[in-house]
Protein backbone atom coordinates (compact mmCIF):
# COMPACT_ATOMS: atom_id res chain seq x y z
CA UNK A 1 0.00 0.00 0.00
CA UNK A 2 1.32 3.45 -0.91
CA UNK A 3 2.08 5.97 1.78
CA UNK A 4 1.45 9.20 -0.18
CA UNK A 5 -0.99 10.11 -2.93
CA UNK A 6 -4.51 8.94 -3.71
CA UNK A 7 -5.76 5.69 -2.10
CA UNK A 8 -2.77 5.60 0.24
CA UNK A 9 -2.20 5.54 3.98
CA UNK A 10 -2.16 9.36 3.93
CA UNK A 11 -5.64 9.45 2.37
CA UNK A 12 -6.95 7.01 5.01
CA UNK A 13 -5.47 9.12 7.81
CA UNK A 14 -7.00 12.23 6.17
CA UNK A 15 -10.44 10.63 6.29
CA UNK A 16 -9.95 9.84 9.99
CA UNK A 17 -8.78 13.40 10.73
CA UNK A 18 -11.71 14.81 8.73
CA UNK A 19 -14.14 12.72 10.79
CA UNK A 20 -12.54 13.80 14.07
CA UNK A 21 -12.55 17.41 12.85
CA UNK A 22 -16.27 17.37 12.05
CA UNK A 23 -17.07 15.64 15.35
CA UNK A 24 -15.01 18.25 17.21
CA UNK A 25 -16.61 21.11 15.28
CA UNK A 26 -20.13 19.89 16.08
CA UNK A 27 -19.18 19.33 19.75
CA UNK A 28 -17.67 22.80 19.91
CA UNK A 29 -20.83 24.26 18.41
CA UNK A 30 -22.96 22.52 21.03
CA UNK A 31 -20.63 23.71 23.79
CA UNK A 32 -20.92 27.30 22.55
CA UNK A 33 -24.72 27.00 22.56
CA UNK A 34 -24.60 25.56 26.09
CA UNK A 35 -22.27 28.37 27.17
CA UNK A 36 -24.62 30.98 25.72
CA UNK A 37 -27.60 29.46 27.53
CA UNK A 38 -25.63 29.18 30.79
CA UNK A 39 -25.69 32.95 31.15
CA UNK A 40 -29.50 32.93 31.21
CA UNK A 41 -30.20 29.76 33.25
CA UNK A 42 -31.70 30.05 36.76
CA UNK A 43 -29.34 27.94 38.90
CA UNK A 44 -31.53 27.65 41.99
CA UNK A 45 -33.37 24.31 42.04
CA UNK A 46 -31.58 23.13 38.93
CA UNK A 47 -30.44 19.50 38.80
CA UNK A 48 -27.33 20.30 36.77
CA UNK A 49 -24.11 18.71 38.06
CA UNK A 50 -20.43 19.28 37.30
CA UNK A 51 -17.80 16.59 37.03
CA UNK A 52 -14.28 17.86 37.71
CA UNK A 53 -10.90 16.12 38.08
CA UNK A 54 -9.72 15.75 41.66
CA UNK A 55 -6.79 14.32 43.59
CA UNK A 56 -7.36 12.98 47.09
CA UNK A 57 -4.86 12.08 49.80
CA UNK A 58 -6.13 9.45 52.22
CA UNK A 59 -5.02 9.43 55.85
CA UNK A 60 -3.71 5.97 56.75
CA UNK A 61 -5.53 5.90 60.13
CA UNK A 62 -8.90 6.35 58.48
CA UNK A 63 -8.29 3.85 55.68
CA UNK A 64 -6.53 0.63 56.76
CA UNK A 65 -5.37 -1.91 54.20
CA UNK A 66 -4.65 -5.62 54.27
CA UNK A 67 -3.14 -7.89 51.70
CA UNK A 68 -2.39 -11.56 51.02
CA UNK A 69 1.21 -10.97 52.09
CA UNK A 70 2.45 -9.04 55.10
CA UNK A 71 3.18 -5.58 53.84
CA UNK A 72 3.03 -1.96 54.94
CA UNK A 73 0.96 -0.84 51.96
CA UNK A 74 -0.89 2.44 52.11
CA UNK A 75 -2.82 4.65 49.73
CA UNK A 76 -0.98 7.87 48.93
CA UNK A 77 -2.98 9.72 46.33
CA UNK A 78 -6.17 8.82 44.53
CA UNK A 79 -7.15 10.51 41.27
CA UNK A 80 -10.63 10.63 39.92
CA UNK A 81 -13.60 12.94 39.35
CA UNK A 82 -15.83 14.73 41.81
CA UNK A 83 -19.45 15.23 40.84
CA UNK A 84 -21.36 17.98 42.57
CA UNK A 85 -24.47 20.08 41.88
CA UNK A 86 -23.92 23.45 40.25
CA UNK A 87 -24.74 26.35 42.57
CA UNK A 88 -22.37 29.00 41.28
CA UNK A 89 -23.41 30.00 37.75
CA UNK A 90 -20.32 32.13 37.24
CA UNK A 91 -18.03 29.20 38.07
CA UNK A 92 -19.90 26.93 35.67
CA UNK A 93 -19.87 29.51 32.85
CA UNK A 94 -16.21 30.32 33.50
CA UNK A 95 -15.22 26.67 33.45
CA UNK A 96 -17.25 26.07 30.32
CA UNK A 97 -15.59 29.09 28.68
CA UNK A 98 -12.18 27.54 29.38
CA UNK A 99 -13.35 24.24 27.88
CA UNK A 100 -14.69 26.04 24.78
CA UNK A 101 -11.38 27.90 24.35
CA UNK A 102 -9.30 24.74 24.66
CA UNK A 103 -11.59 22.81 22.32
CA UNK A 104 -11.43 25.67 19.83
CA UNK A 105 -7.67 25.63 20.05
CA UNK A 106 -7.66 21.84 19.53
CA UNK A 107 -9.91 22.30 16.49
CA UNK A 108 -7.41 24.82 15.07
CA UNK A 109 -4.57 22.30 15.49
CA UNK A 110 -6.73 19.64 13.79
CA UNK A 111 -7.36 22.08 10.92
CA UNK A 112 -3.62 22.44 10.37
CA UNK A 113 -3.21 18.65 10.31
CA UNK A 114 -6.19 18.34 7.99
CA UNK A 115 -4.57 20.65 5.43
CA UNK A 116 -1.21 18.85 5.80
CA UNK A 117 -2.74 15.45 5.08
CA UNK A 118 -4.74 16.90 2.17
CA UNK A 119 -1.43 17.99 0.64
CA UNK A 120 0.08 14.56 1.35
CA UNK A 121 -2.93 12.89 -0.29
CA UNK A 122 -2.41 15.17 -3.31
CA UNK A 123 1.24 14.06 -3.47
CA UNK A 124 2.68 17.48 -2.56
CA UNK A 125 4.39 17.05 0.81
CA UNK A 126 7.10 19.68 0.50
CA UNK A 127 5.39 23.04 0.36
CA UNK A 128 6.16 26.10 2.47
CA UNK A 129 2.56 26.12 3.71
CA UNK A 130 2.88 22.52 4.92
CA UNK A 131 6.07 23.27 6.83
CA UNK A 132 4.38 26.24 8.51
CA UNK A 133 1.27 24.19 9.39
CA UNK A 134 3.33 21.40 10.98
CA UNK A 135 5.23 24.02 12.98
CA UNK A 136 1.94 25.52 14.17
CA UNK A 137 0.67 22.06 15.11
CA UNK A 138 3.83 21.45 17.16
CA UNK A 139 3.41 24.71 19.08
CA UNK A 140 -0.29 23.96 19.38
CA UNK A 141 0.35 20.59 21.03
CA UNK A 142 2.77 22.12 23.56
CA UNK A 143 0.60 25.13 24.38
CA UNK A 144 -2.56 23.00 24.44
CA UNK A 145 -1.08 20.53 26.91
CA UNK A 146 0.16 23.35 29.18
CA UNK A 147 -3.27 25.01 29.01
CA UNK A 148 -5.05 21.73 29.78
CA UNK A 149 -2.83 21.00 32.78
CA UNK A 150 -3.27 24.60 34.02
CA UNK A 151 -7.05 24.18 33.76
CA UNK A 152 -6.93 20.85 35.64
CA UNK A 153 -4.77 22.45 38.36
CA UNK A 154 -7.15 25.39 38.69
CA UNK A 155 -10.19 23.14 39.04
CA UNK A 156 -8.54 20.74 41.49
CA UNK A 157 -7.30 23.73 43.53
CA UNK A 158 -10.87 25.11 43.60
CA UNK A 159 -12.17 21.77 44.82
CA UNK A 160 -9.43 21.51 47.46
CA UNK A 161 -10.50 24.87 48.93
CA UNK A 162 -14.28 24.28 48.73
CA UNK A 163 -14.76 20.63 49.67
CA UNK A 164 -13.87 18.51 52.69
CA UNK A 165 -14.49 14.85 53.47
CA UNK A 166 -13.78 12.63 56.46
CA UNK A 167 -10.29 11.16 56.30
CA UNK A 168 -9.70 12.64 52.87
CA UNK A 169 -7.73 15.68 51.88
CA UNK A 170 -8.33 17.20 48.47
CA UNK A 171 -5.11 18.28 46.79
CA UNK A 172 -4.35 20.54 43.83
CA UNK A 173 -3.52 18.26 40.92
CA UNK A 174 -0.40 18.86 38.84
CA UNK A 175 -0.99 16.78 35.74
CA UNK A 176 1.40 17.68 32.92
CA UNK A 177 1.65 15.00 30.27
CA UNK A 178 5.37 15.00 29.50
CA UNK A 179 4.81 12.68 26.53
CA UNK A 180 2.53 15.29 24.94
CA UNK A 181 5.11 18.04 25.49
CA UNK A 182 7.85 15.87 24.01
CA UNK A 183 5.60 15.02 21.07
CA UNK A 184 5.12 18.74 20.46
CA UNK A 185 8.87 19.26 20.33
CA UNK A 186 9.24 16.24 18.05
CA UNK A 187 6.65 17.77 15.70
CA UNK A 188 8.68 21.01 15.66
CA UNK A 189 11.74 19.02 14.60
CA UNK A 190 9.70 17.35 11.84
CA UNK A 191 8.56 20.82 10.73
CA UNK A 192 12.20 21.81 10.35
CA UNK A 193 12.80 18.68 8.27
CA UNK A 194 9.88 19.68 6.04
CA UNK A 195 11.31 23.18 5.70
CA UNK A 196 14.60 21.68 4.54
CA UNK A 197 12.65 19.47 2.13
CA UNK A 198 10.96 22.56 0.68
CA UNK A 199 14.34 24.18 0.15
CA UNK A 200 15.75 21.06 -1.54
CA UNK A 201 12.67 20.69 -3.73
CA UNK A 202 12.95 24.32 -4.76
CA UNK A 203 16.62 23.81 -5.59
CA UNK A 204 15.73 20.70 -7.58
CA UNK A 205 12.94 22.43 -9.54
CA UNK A 206 15.26 25.33 -10.37
CA UNK A 207 18.11 23.07 -11.49
CA UNK A 208 18.06 23.08 -15.31
CA UNK B 1 23.57 34.58 -6.62
CA UNK B 2 26.75 36.01 -8.19
CA UNK B 3 26.87 33.61 -11.17
CA UNK B 4 24.95 35.06 -14.08
CA UNK B 5 24.00 33.39 -17.36
CA UNK B 6 24.51 35.53 -20.45
CA UNK B 7 22.23 33.44 -22.64
CA UNK B 8 20.50 36.43 -24.21
CA UNK B 9 23.86 37.91 -25.33
CA UNK B 10 24.97 34.68 -26.95
CA UNK B 11 21.56 34.17 -28.59
CA UNK B 12 21.79 37.69 -30.04
CA UNK B 13 25.28 37.02 -31.41
CA UNK B 14 24.16 33.75 -33.02
CA UNK B 15 20.89 35.33 -34.20
CA UNK B 16 18.86 32.59 -32.56
CA UNK B 17 15.58 32.77 -30.70
CA UNK B 18 14.85 31.01 -27.43
CA UNK B 19 12.32 28.78 -29.19
CA UNK B 20 14.88 27.67 -31.79
CA UNK B 21 17.43 26.93 -29.10
CA UNK B 22 14.85 24.96 -27.11
CA UNK B 23 14.07 22.84 -30.19
CA UNK B 24 17.78 22.22 -30.82
CA UNK B 25 18.73 21.04 -27.34
CA UNK B 26 15.45 19.47 -26.17
CA UNK B 27 14.89 21.70 -23.15
CA UNK B 28 11.53 23.38 -22.64
CA UNK B 29 11.18 27.10 -23.27
CA UNK B 30 10.09 27.66 -19.68
CA UNK B 31 13.30 26.06 -18.36
CA UNK B 32 15.42 28.07 -20.80
CA UNK B 33 13.55 31.17 -19.67
CA UNK B 34 14.46 30.35 -16.05
CA UNK B 35 18.10 30.15 -17.14
CA UNK B 36 17.89 33.34 -19.21
CA UNK B 37 16.33 35.36 -16.39
CA UNK B 38 18.91 34.10 -13.86
CA UNK B 39 16.29 32.44 -11.67
CA UNK B 40 18.00 29.05 -11.85
CA UNK B 41 19.66 27.70 -8.68
CA UNK B 42 21.95 25.28 -10.52
CA UNK B 43 22.75 24.06 -14.01
CA UNK B 44 23.61 20.49 -14.86
CA UNK B 45 26.81 19.81 -16.78
CA UNK B 46 24.73 17.95 -19.36
CA UNK B 47 22.66 21.08 -19.93
CA UNK B 48 25.79 23.23 -20.18
CA UNK B 49 27.22 20.70 -22.62
CA UNK B 50 24.07 20.84 -24.78
CA UNK B 51 24.06 24.67 -24.73
CA UNK B 52 27.72 24.96 -25.72
CA UNK B 53 27.21 22.40 -28.48
CA UNK B 54 24.13 24.17 -29.89
CA UNK B 55 25.62 27.68 -29.60
CA UNK B 56 29.17 26.64 -30.59
CA UNK B 57 30.72 28.45 -27.64
CA UNK B 58 32.68 27.91 -24.43
CA UNK B 59 31.12 27.71 -20.96
CA UNK B 60 32.84 30.98 -20.12
CA UNK B 61 30.87 32.66 -22.93
CA UNK B 62 27.61 31.72 -21.21
CA UNK B 63 28.61 32.01 -17.51
CA UNK B 64 29.79 35.15 -15.78
CA UNK B 65 30.74 35.82 -12.18
CA UNK B 66 29.32 39.16 -11.01
CA UNK B 67 29.53 39.62 -7.22
CA UNK B 68 26.48 41.35 -5.74
CA UNK B 69 24.81 41.77 -2.34
CA UNK B 70 22.81 38.60 -1.56
CA UNK B 71 19.31 38.82 -0.17
CA UNK B 72 18.35 36.50 2.71
CA UNK B 73 15.21 34.58 2.02
CA UNK B 74 13.10 33.94 5.09
CA UNK B 75 10.91 30.93 4.57
CA UNK B 76 8.72 31.56 7.58
CA UNK B 77 7.19 34.81 6.20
Amino acid sequence: MRVLGRKSIASVVKVVIDSVWWLSAVSLGLLVVLLTFSFFVEWQGNNLTMNLPVAVKASSSAHTMSGSIRTDAGIETLRGNLRFPVRNGAFFSGGLTLVVMICGFGLWVLTQLRHVFRALRDGQPFTAANAMRIRRAGFGVIVGELARSAMVYFWSYYLSTHFVANGLQFAALVDVNAAAILSGFAILVIAEVFREGVRLQEDQSLTI
Amino acid sequence: MAIRIKLDHVLLDRRLTLTELADRIGITISNLSILKTNKARAIRLSTLDALCKALDCQPGDILEYAPEATKRKHLWR
